[in-house]
């Protein structure tokens, strides 16, 4: 049955002419956290949509549940925050308003929030630590807090999937770790298969079980121990990288310079 | 001085101005909130064109005008949804266009000048019982759609690509809410005019907005503020003689700055 989860078979996906994803296979378990990763414009967020159901495979098959993504059925099962948050900022509406908007009731139709759906923001405001943001105005918040809300509003439906493009867009280098922390404990909370895109490598190691490298094709699956030390990793990544892992209690450390002609001297 | 409830065409005047108003403010919110309040300018001058075509071939001009009205703003949509040319280009293009037809249409038939006079700027008097009963049905049928659509349509305009992620029809309410904002103008014409409509498309939810930053507020708040300002205008130009649409407009202006500099001075 778990296996039953999540899987990609042979998916191809072009725009226009151009293939963006070529023969991309994929299976993935129950309650893993997931990092997919690559360079941009590798198919990282196209990847993401095909999942959501957003867009349909040229090739290939996709499977939830056994069932194909985008149907009645699997949108209130997938949670999905897109990288770019497309809301009307000087909309007038409340936070809490905003979550329960996204509430889908039968027949697909958007629903009036019940005595249980107001539990559930409940629980979701006090997992995500927003309690005291839900009488506020959406264009009230930071980035952070902002970005905490779309995740709010993707949770209301009670998915068992949650999809997240870059969630640490916005969200300032100080309070990515607390983040990221948060992120972990709804994963443990709502017993939830989380799968991140991001082109941060830091993020990785914080809050990932499987790291899935993507670049036109899912070129690389594993743990992010062996992602990352994998011999060709840079090669298939298109970029010239290394990677340092280091311990815990050693902090992160920025490259200010880059001086890449007076190395080629 | 004689009663203002003494005249028939008064009375008329009062519940269509009650219809108008509820409606308008309702739709207001959804136009000012999109930003789209170019496309309520677009259907309404568009009708003009369709109110001639009906008074030429001698049919019912305002059904003409509704149709012309429906097909100008789903057009415009259209236009707009697909990117093909700009919004402002597609509606300086059909605005031109209709008011050209129906200018040229009317000159073949000057007896016609009169009656196009009120349909430009509206005349209470010319509202009669049967409008009365059709806008009533018109308005229930509006009422009930958007109410029943509350929430698609309060997802269209805070985030219609969310809306696309959770499977909804995002196209179909985007057309239904024009179609709405068609009939809307049509049944506000004989009150308040063509020109003088997008007045009342906008001037509701943007008062109300000053004040408050939540749309289950805003929504009532912009009905009763309507309510008050139609009503008032048709009491006051009855008695003063002046055009009542044009005086709305006037007395709705004066709300929408006098609360603007409040709001300032406040802060």
């Amino acid at each position: 049955m778990e296996n039953n989860f999540l899987s990609l078979t042979n998916v191809w996906f072009k725009y226009d002419k151009e293939w963006v994803l070529s023969d991309v296979n994929l299976k993935i378990t129950r309650n893993r956290i997931i990092g997919v990763i690559g360079p941009n414009g590798g198919g990282k967020t196209t990847l993401l949509k095909l999942i959501a159901g957003l867009e349909k495979p040229d090739k290939g098959t996709i499977l939830f549940h056994n069932q194909k993504p985008g149907t009645p059925e699997t949108i209130v099962r997938i949670g999905y925050v897109p990288q770019h948050a497309t809301v009307r900022w000087t909309f007038p509406i409340k936070v809490s308003d905003a979550i329960l908007l996204g509430k889908i009731g039968q027949k697909g139709k958007l629903s009036t929030p019940r005595k249980e759906d107001k539990e559930r923001l409940s629980e979701i405001a006090q997992a995500l630590n927003i309690e005291n943001l839900l009488e506020k105005h959406i264009a009230d918040l930071s980035g952070g807090q902002q970005q905490k809300i779309f995740i709010a509003r993707a949770l209301i439906n009670r998915p068992e999937l949650l999809l997240l493009d870059e969630p640490e867009t916005g969200i300032d280098v100080a309070a990515q770790d607390l983040f990221f922390a948060t992120l972990k404990d709804i994963h443990r909370r709502f017993d939830l298969t989380i799968i991140i895109v991001t082109h941060d490598l830091s993020v990785i190691p914080k809050i990932c079980d499987e790291i899935a490298c993507v670049n036109n094709t899912l070129f690389h699956h594993s743990s992010p121990e062996e992602a990352l030390t994998c011999p060709n990793f840079d090669k298939h990544y298109g970029s010239h990288l290394e990677v340092i892992i280091h311990g815990k209690n050693i902090p992160h450390r920025l490259v200010h310079e880059h001086h890449d002609d007076e190395e080629n001297k | 001085m004689p009663s203002i409830f003494q005249y028939s065409f008064m009375i008329n005047a009062f519940i269509g101005g009650f219809l108008i108003a509820v409606l308008c403010s309702f739709i207001s919110f959804f136009i000012v909130s999109r930003k789209i309040s170019f496309i309520g300018v677009g259907i309404s001058h568009s009708a003009f064109g369709g109110l001639a075509i009906g008074l030429f071939f001698g049919f019912s001009p305002m059904i003409s005008a509704l149709l012309f009205a429906i097909i100008s703003g789903i057009a415009i949509v259209s236009f707009v949804e697909k990117k093909k040319i700009q919004e402002d280009s597609v509606i300086g293009i059909l605005f031109s266009f209709s008011m050209a037809l129906g200018i040229m249409l009317i000159s073949l038939k000057k007896e016609y000048s009169a009656n196009i006079f009120g349909y430009l700027f509206g005349n209470i008097l010319s509202v009669t019982k049967e409008d009365l009963i059709m806008y009533g049905v018109l308005a229930l049928i509006i009422i009930i759609i958007l109410l029943f659509y509350l929430k698609e349509f309060i997802m269209l305009s805070f985030d219609e690509t969310y809306g696309r992620v959770l499977g909804l029809n995002m196209d179909f309410y985007n057309y239904l809410l024009t179609i709405i904002i068609a009939v809307t103008i049509i049944i506000s014409i004989k009150l308040v005019g063509i020109i003088l409509i997008s007045a009342l498309l906008v001037i509701p939810a943007a008062t109300t907005q000053i004040w408050l930053n939540d749309y289950k507020k805003i929504i009532p708040f912009s009905i009763i503020l309507s309510v008050i300002v139609i009503f008032s205008g048709l009491y006051i130009s009855f008695y003063t003689k002046v055009p009542s649409g044009a005086l709305i407009v006037i007395i709705y202006t004066a709300v929408f700055f006098l609360s603007w500099i409040l709001s300032k001075i406040k802060k």
